[in-house]
C-alpha cells in the first residue's frame, strides 16, 4: 500500500502453502529482530493458543513455548496481537494481547527455542493507575473473608475460566483490594473450560469457561472451599487447604445426586448457605427451575425437590421459546445468592440474570417482561416461609435510586457483602460483563 | 509519520469494537525485568527436574509361563485377584448362605451373564479374608440350573431348612429346590406363584422370610420409555444438553406370599411412591439391626440409598465411615444383604465390574441412614488378572524395575496397575492397584453428557496408551474415553500409585483435540518427534505431532498406499448408529521387526477398516478376534499403511465377544521367535497369545 495515495499497489500474494497456520486465527503482527537478523510473524487464536512462523518460510508454524515445552497460552481470548516497535533498535519482538480480558505484555527473551520459535516470558498484565477493580469479564464475585485475616476479600470467576483473588488489605468499611491473584489448585492454575463440547459449540466451549464460583466452608474443617459450575455444567467443589499461597485448593470434584453426576443449566452460580449445621444449594435443574439439594458427604447432594412460590408453582427462569432468538443455551446463567436481604432472619434468594431471563415464569416474568431497555438485570425473592422450608413471594426487580442502570446485556451476578457502611443492612456487589464491581449500598436499592 | 514510530509515546490499542488510546506514561509496567528474568529461570529450571525416588524393592516370586489363547493368571498370593468369571460380562449375587465351616462370611450364588460366554450359575465357597477385609473365595463351582437364561431376577434364599432359588417377573414367582449333592436347582419349580399388582418390569427384589410368610420388596422403573426418538445420526440431547428421552425413576412394590398355601397374600402394592431421585433402579436388599430396619436401594449408576421402613417414600442418602459418599465405583446390577441370624446390615453389590463387601460400621446419620466401611473388593483365589471390564491393556515397565508390568484402563473409568513380581518371561502379577492423581484415583467418566445417554454415567471406558511424553524418564499416560478428548497424565516419578498430576487436555491450536469416542489413542516417537493417531471426527484415521506439552500439529489423515483413507465404521442405517464409531483400540508397534511403526487395531465385531462397504470385519459376517495389523509400507519413514489383515490363531479364528478389543505388543513370555501380544477383552481379561500361534489372514 502507498502511504503518499493511500492506494493498493500489488495484489496479495499467499505466502505460506499451508493454510492451516492455526486453528481460528485472531491476532496477527510482525516480529521482528534486528540483532538477529530474524523476521516472521506472529498469530494468536480465539483459544488462546500462539504460534510463530518464520519469514524465510512462513509456512512453517511452530507454538511459542516458555522453553520447558509448554506452549504459552493466553489468559484469555485472542482478539488482536500488537508488537511493539522499539524506536532505538527498530525491533519488534515485544507484543501486547488483547481480547475479552485484560490487555497482555509479552516481553521477548531474547533467546529462541530448539524450533526456532522466539522465546517470551509469561505475560505480564498491562496496570493502569486509579483504575477500578478489574476481574476479566463477566465476573462472578463472592465477598469473603478467603484468607482469614478477619478482614472481607473478593473472591471471582470471570470467562475465561479462572479465579481470582482479591486481597483487602485496609478494613470492612473502607477496603483496599489489591491485584488479582488466581487462584491454583494441585500447583496449576485453575482454568475451567467445557472445550469442544458446550452448548454454544467448540468456537464458544474453546475459548471460554465461564466459571461462577460460590465460596463456603464445605467440609466443614474451618477453611472456605470453593463450590462452582461453569459451561460445562456440571457442578463441582474445590477444598481449601489453607495453605496460605495462591495454591490453595485441592483437586476439582463432581457434585454427584445418587450416583451420577448433578446436571443442569450451564453457567449458573450454585446458591450455598448453611442450615442447622447442614449445608444446603441451590441450582437450576433440567426444567431451568430453581432447585434446592442438601450436601450429605463431600461429593454428593441429596434432592430437596424444586423450590416453590407462595401459589405452589415452581421458578423457571427462561422466556418462551418462541420469543427466545438463540438456542436453549440462553437458559441457564442465572448467578444464585441466598442472603437474609430483609433481615428478618429468614433467607432470601437474589438473583443476577441477563435481559432475557424470566422469572418466575416465561409468560411475565422478570427482568424480561419488566421493559424493553436494558436494566438493572438483579431481583429479590423474600422467602416467605422458613429456612428449613422456603417458599418465595413472586420476585422484585431492584433499581438504584430510582434510576436505570445498564450493566450490560450478559448475566449480572450479585452477591451480598458487609462492605462499606452496614447501617442500612448488606450491600450488595454486582459483578457484571465488563469486568468491574459495582458496589450498591442498602439504602440506595429499592424495587 | 510513520505510524509505527508513534507507538513509543502511544499505544493504540484496537479492540473489537472501539479504539482506546493508552498513554506510556499511564501504563504501570510489572516489576523490574531482571527480577523476572531470575523467577522464570528458577521456574523452567524446577519444571526441568524431575527426580524419582529411590524405587522400592519388591520381593521377586516365581511365575508362571503365559500360556497362549488363555487370559493371564494371577500368580501372588496363591492367584489372589478380583472375582470374575469366564468370558462373562457381568456378575450378579444372587444370593449367600454360610457354610458349617466360617461364619465370618458367607458362600455366595452368583449369576454370570453376557459377553462372550453363555449364561452361567456358579456357587463360591468362602476361604478366608485378607488383612484388609476382603473375602477370599475358592473356584466357582458352576451350578445347574433350568430356568430361562436371560433372567436375571434370582434370588437364592433359605427357606425352612432348604435353599431355593426364586426367579421372578411381574407375574410369577418361581421357587427352583437346591441340590447339595447334584450342584444344581431343580429342572422345575417346586412352588410357582401367580402375582398381580406389579405394574412395570423388576430390576430387582429382596425376600424376607418371616414365620410362614415370605415378604417381598421388588424395584421397578416407571414405565417410561428411556431413549428418544431419534434418527442414528442425532443427539440424544437438546441444544442445552439436556437428554431428550426419559429417566426412568424407581418405583417399589411390597406383597407377601403364604407358604404354606404359596398363594401371593394381597396384590402388590406401591410402598414408595415413585422415589424421584433414584433414576436407574437396579437392586433392593433387607437391612436390619437391632431395632432398626428398612431397605437399601441401588441404582445402576452406583448411587445407594436407605429407606427407612417407617417413611419409606423418603430417601436417605448412604456414606462411608470417611465421610465420603458411597460410590460403588462400576456399573451396579445387585444388592444382596447377608443374613447373620436376623442382623441384615452388611451387604454385597456385583454387576459390571468388581463385586465389593460393604460393612456397617455400627453408626447411623442423622438422618438415619446406616453407615458404611470403605468397601472391600470380592476376590478369589487362583484366578485371572482382572480390574473391570473392556480392558485396555500396556505393557510396560511402569515401575521402572526392568521387568514389564501391565497399566490398563476399565470401563469403569479407572486405570489399573499390576506389578509384576516375577519375571518377564514367567511373570507373576498380583492384585490390581488403581493409579491416582493428587491423592484421587483417577476415574474417567463422561458423567450425564454420554453418547448411549445419562444411564450411561457410570462408565468411562477409559483407554490409556502408556508414553513418556515429556521425554523425562518416566512413563506417561494419554488416553481417551467416553468423554472423547484425549488428556494426559504426567507422571511425577516420585510414586508407583499415587504418581499424576491432574489431566491436562491435549489440544490442536488451543482447541481441544477431538474425534470419535472410546479410541485409545496410538503414540510412537520417530527420529525426534512424538506422533499421536486417533480417530478424526470422520472416524478416519489422523495423525498428530507433538507440539508443545499439550499442543500438538494436524498432520492430516493417515492413508492407505493407494492414498485411500482409513476409516473404521460400517454404513450408518438401521441398527447402526453414530455412537458404534470410533471405539477402537490403537497402538503403533513395529509388528514386524523393519524398524517402521505398524499398527496394531483392535475393534468391535461391527466396525469395518478401511472403508464403509467392504471392510473388517463387519463384511466377513464370522465372529473372529477383531484384531487387525495394518502394515506401515512408508518407504520414508513416515505413515503409509497397507490393508488391515485380521489376527488368527492357530490359523483360526477365535471369538472373545463383541465388544472393541485392546491389542498391545509385547515381550512377556518366550519372546525369542518374536514380540508376543496381549488382548484387552470384553470380560476384563489379558489374553495372551504367543506370536507363533499368530497368523494373519489376508482379505485384499
Amino acid at each position: 500500500m502507498s502511504t503518499k495515495d493511500w492506494t493498493q499497489q500489488s495484489q496479495p500474494e499467499q505466502i505460506a502453502e499451508s493454510t492451516e497456520l492455526i486453528y481460528m486465527p485472531q491476532g496477527f503482527t510482525y516480529f521482528e529482530d534486528k540483532a538477529a537478523g530474524k523476521k516472521g510473524y506472529l498469530f494468536g487464536n480465539k483459544f488462546k493458543s500462539m504460534k510463530f512462523a518464520s519469514a524465510d518460510n512462513p509456512s512453517i508454524v511452530e507454538f511459542l513455548t516458555d522453553g520447558a515445552g509448554e506452549s504459552l497460552t493466553n489468559p484469555c481470548l485472542i482478539n488482536r496481537m500488537m508488537t511493539i516497535h522499539n524506536p532505538k533498535t527498530g525491533d519488534r519482538t515485544d507484543f501486547i494481547t488483547s481480547g475479552e480480558g485484560a490487555f497482555y505484555l509479552y516481553r521477548f527473551t531474547g533467546s529462541y527455542d530448539e524450533n526456532g520459535a522466539p522465546l517470551y516470558y509469561p505475560p505480564e498484565d498491562f496496570l493502569a493507575k486509579n483504575s477500578p477493580l478489574y476481574g476479566g469479564s463477566l465476573v462472578v464475585p463472592t465477598v469473603v473473608d478467603w484468607d482469614s485475616d478477619g478482614v472481607l476479600d473478593i473472591i471471582s470467576g470471570n470467562s475465561e475460566g479462572r479465579i481470582a483473588f482479591f486481597k483487602n488489605y485496609a478494613t470492612n468499611a473502607s477496603p483496599a483490594f489489591g491485584e488479582a491473584e488466581y487462584l491454583m489448585s494441585c500447583g496449576e492454575e485453575v482454568q475451567f473450560c467445557a472445550g469442544y463440547f458446550e452448548v454454544q459449540g467448540p468456537d464458544d466451549g474453546g475459548a471460554w469457561g465461564y466459571v461462577c464460583p460460590n465460596v463456603i466452608d464445605w467440609d466443614g474443617d474451618g477453611i472456605l472451599d470453593i463450590v462452582t459450575s461453569s459451561n460445562s455444567t456440571r457442578v463441582e467443589v474445590m477444598l481449601g487447604t489453607g495453605s496460605g499461597t495462591a495454591d490453595c485448593l485441592g483437586p476439582r470434584m463432581t457434585i454427584t445426586l445418587n450416583g451420577g453426576e448433578l446436571w443442569g443449566m450451564w453457567r449458573v452460580r450454585p446458591a450455598v448457605t448453611e442450615i442447622d449445621g447442614e449445608i444446603y444449594m441451590a441450582f437450576m435443574d433440567t426444567e431451568d427451575a430453581l432447585h434446592l439439594y442438601k450436601k450429605t458427604s463431600l461429593t454428593s447432594v441429596e434432592d430437596c425437590g424444586q423450590l416453590r412460590m407462595t401459589d405452589g408453582n415452581i421458578m423457571t427462569g427462561h422466556r418462551a421459546i418462541e420469543e427466545a432468538t438463540s438456542t436453549l443455551g440462553e437458559r441457564g446463567r442465572a448467578k444464585l445468592e441466598f442472603a437474609d436481604w430483609d433481615g428478618d432472619g429468614v433467607i432470601d434468594l437474589i438473583i443476577g440474570t441477563s435481559k432475557q431471563g424470566s422469572f418466575p415464569n416465561p409468560d411475565y416474568g422478570l427482568p424480561y417482561h419488566a421493559s424493553g431497555i436494558r436494566s438493572f438485570n438483579v431481583i429479590y425473592l423474600r422467602n416467605a416461609g422458613t429456612n428449613e422450608n422456603m417458599v418465595f413471594e413472586y420476585p422484585k426487580q431492584f433499581k438504584f435510586l430510582d434510576r436505570q442502570v445498564n450493566l450490560g446485556s450478559h448475566a449480572q451476578s450479585p452477591c451480598i457483602c458487609n462492605l462499606g457502611d452496614t447501617s442500612f443492612g448488606p450491600n450488595l456487589l454486582v459483578g457484571c460483563e465488563s469486568g468491574r464491581f459495582y458496589f450498591y449500598s442498602h439504602k440506595d436499592l429499592h424495587f | 509519520m510513520d505510524i509505527m514510530d508513534n507507538i513509543a509515546s502511544k499505544i493504540i490499542i484496537f479492540l473489537s469494537s472501539a479504539a482506546i488510546a493508552v498513554s506510556c506514561e499511564d501504563i504501570v509496567m510489572q516489576p523490574d525485568r531482571q527480577d523476572y528474568e531470575e523467577t522464570v529461570d528458577e521456574i523452567i529450571e524446577d519444571e526441568e527436574k524431575v527426580i524419582p525416588e529411590p524405587r522400592k524393592e519388591y520381593p521377586k516370586v516365581d511365575g508362571i509361563a503365559p500360556v497362549s489363547g488363555e487370559p493371564l493368571a494371577a500368580v501372588l498370593d496363591g492367584g489372589l485377584t478380583p472375582l470374575s468369571f469366564g468370558q462373562s460380562l457381568r456378575t450378579y449375587i444372587a444370593g449367600c448362605r454360610f457354610s458349617e465351616t466360617s461364619d465370618e462370611c458367607p458362600d455366595l450364588f452368583c449369576l454370570s451373564v453376557g459377553g462372550a460366554a453363555e449364561t452361567a450359575f456358579y456357587l463360591c465357597s468362602y476361604l478366608h479374608s485378607t488383612e484388609d477385609g476382603s473375602p477370599v473365595y475358592g473356584e466357582p463351582v458352576p451350578v445347574a440350573f433350568h430356568w430361562d437364561a436371560d433372567e436375571t431376577n434370582v434370588r437364592v434364599i433359605g427357606l425352612d431348612g432348604k435353599l431355593y432359588a426364586v426367579v421372578l417377573n411381574r407375574d410369577r414367582a418361581d421357587f427352583y429346590t437346591w441340590s447339595e449333592t447334584e450342584k444344581a436347582f431343580s429342572q422345575s419349580p417346586e412352588h410357582s406363584v401367580a402375582l398381580s399388582g406389579i405394574d412395570y418390569s423388576v430390576f430387582g427384589f429382596e425376600v424376607g422370610v418371616s414365620g410362614n410368610e415370605a415378604a417381598f420388596t421388588v424395584v421397578c422403573d416407571d414405565g417410561s420409555v428411556y431413549l428418544p426418538d431419534v434418527g442414528a445420526e442425532e443427539t440424544l440431547y437438546d441444544s442445552a444438553n439436556i437428554f431428550l428421552g426419559n429417566l426412568p425413576y424407581t418405583r417399589m412394590y411390597a406383597f407377601t406370599i403364604d407358604l404354606g398355601t404359596w398363594e401371593q397374600k394381597e396384590s402388590a402394592a406401591p410402598v414408595s411412591g415413585e422415589i424421584e431421585t433414584l433414576v436407574g433402579p437396579s437392586g433392593v436388599a433387607d437391612f436390619r439391626s437391632g431395632n432398626v430396619s428398612g431397605h437399601i436401594v441401588a441404582n445402576c449408576l452406583g448411587g445407594i440409598c436407605y429407606i427407612d421402613g417407617t417413611t419409606p417414600s423418603v430417601l436417605s442418602g448412604m456414606v462411608l465411615s470417611s465421610g465420603e459418599s458411597i460410590d460403588n465405583r462400576c456399573w451396579l446390577g445387585n444388592l444382596v444383604s447377608v443374613d447373620r441370624g436376623g442382623e441384615c446390615a452388611d451387604f454385597f453389590t456385583s454387576g459390571e465390574g468388581i463385586s465389593y463387601l460393604y460393612r456397617f460400621s455400627g453408626n447411623f446419620t442423622a438422618s438415619g441412614a446406616p453407615v458404611y466401611e470403605t468397601p472391600v473388593p470380592v476376590m478369589m483365589s487362583s484366578g485371572d488378572l482382572f480390574a473391570g471390564t473392556f480392558s485396555v491393556p500396556n505393557v510396560v515397565d511402569w515401575d521402572l524395575d526392568n521387568v514389564l508390568d501391565i497399566v490398563a484402563g476399565t470401563s469403569d473409568g479407572r486405570i489399573a496397575f499390576f506389578r509384576n513380581y516375577g519375571t518377564n518371561e514367567a511373570p507373576a502379577f498380583g492384585a490390581p492397584q488403581y493409579l491416582k492423581a493428587n491423592g484421587r484415583e483417577v476415574c474417567v467418566r463422561s458423567g450425564y453428557y454420554e453418547l448411549n445417554g445419562p444411564m450411561n454415567a457410570a462408565y468411562g471406558y477409559v483407554s490409556p496408551v502408556v508414553f513418556d511424553w515429556n521425554q523425562d524418564g518416566v512413563p506417561d499416560i494419554l488416553y481417551s474415553s467416553n468423554a472423547t478428548r484425549i488428556e494426559l497424565l504426567l507422571n511425577n516419578g516420585r510414586d508407583d500409585i499415587d504418581c499424576l498430576k491432574a489431566a491436562k487436555v491435549i489440544r490442536l491450536d488451543g482447541l481441544d483435540l477431538w474425534g470419535r469416542w472410546k479410541v485409545r489413542p496410538a503414540v510412537t516417537k520417530a527420529g525426534e518427534d512424538i506422533y499421536i493417531a486417533i480417530l478424526d471426527e470422520d472416524d478416519a484415521l489422523h495423525l498428530y505431532k507433538k507440539g508443545s506439552l499439550t499442543n500438538v500439529k494436524n498432520c492430516g489423515k493417515i492413508q492407505l498406499g493407494d492414498g485411500m483413507y482409513i476409516t473404521g465404521h460400517r454404513p450408518l442405517g438401521p441398527g447402526a448408529s453414530a455412537t458404534e464409531q470410533g471405539d477402537a483400540k490403537l497402538q503403533f508397534a513395529d509388528w514386524d521387526g523393519d524398524g517402521d511403526p505398524d499398527l496394531l487395531v483392535g475393534v468391535t465385531e461391527v466396525a469395518s477398516w478401511p472403508s464403509e462397504l467392504d471392510g473388517i470385519p463387519y463384511s466377513l459376517g464370522t465372529r473372529n478376534m477383531q484384531v487387525m495389523i495394518l502394515e506401515n509400507i512408508s518407504d520414508d519413514g513416515g505413515f503409509v499403511f497397507d490393508y488391515p489383515r485380521l489376527f488368527q490363531f492357530h490359523q483360526g479364528d477365535i471369538w472373545l465377544g463383541p465388544g472393541a478389543k485392546a491389542p498391545a505388543m509385547c515381550e512377556l513370555g518366550d519372546s525369542k521367535r518374536g514380540t508376543n501380544m496381549v488382548v484387552g477383552a470384553d470380560d476384563g481379561k489379558f489374553y495372551f497369545f504367543a506370536r507363533h500361534d499368530l497368523s494373519e489372514k489376508r482379505i485384499w
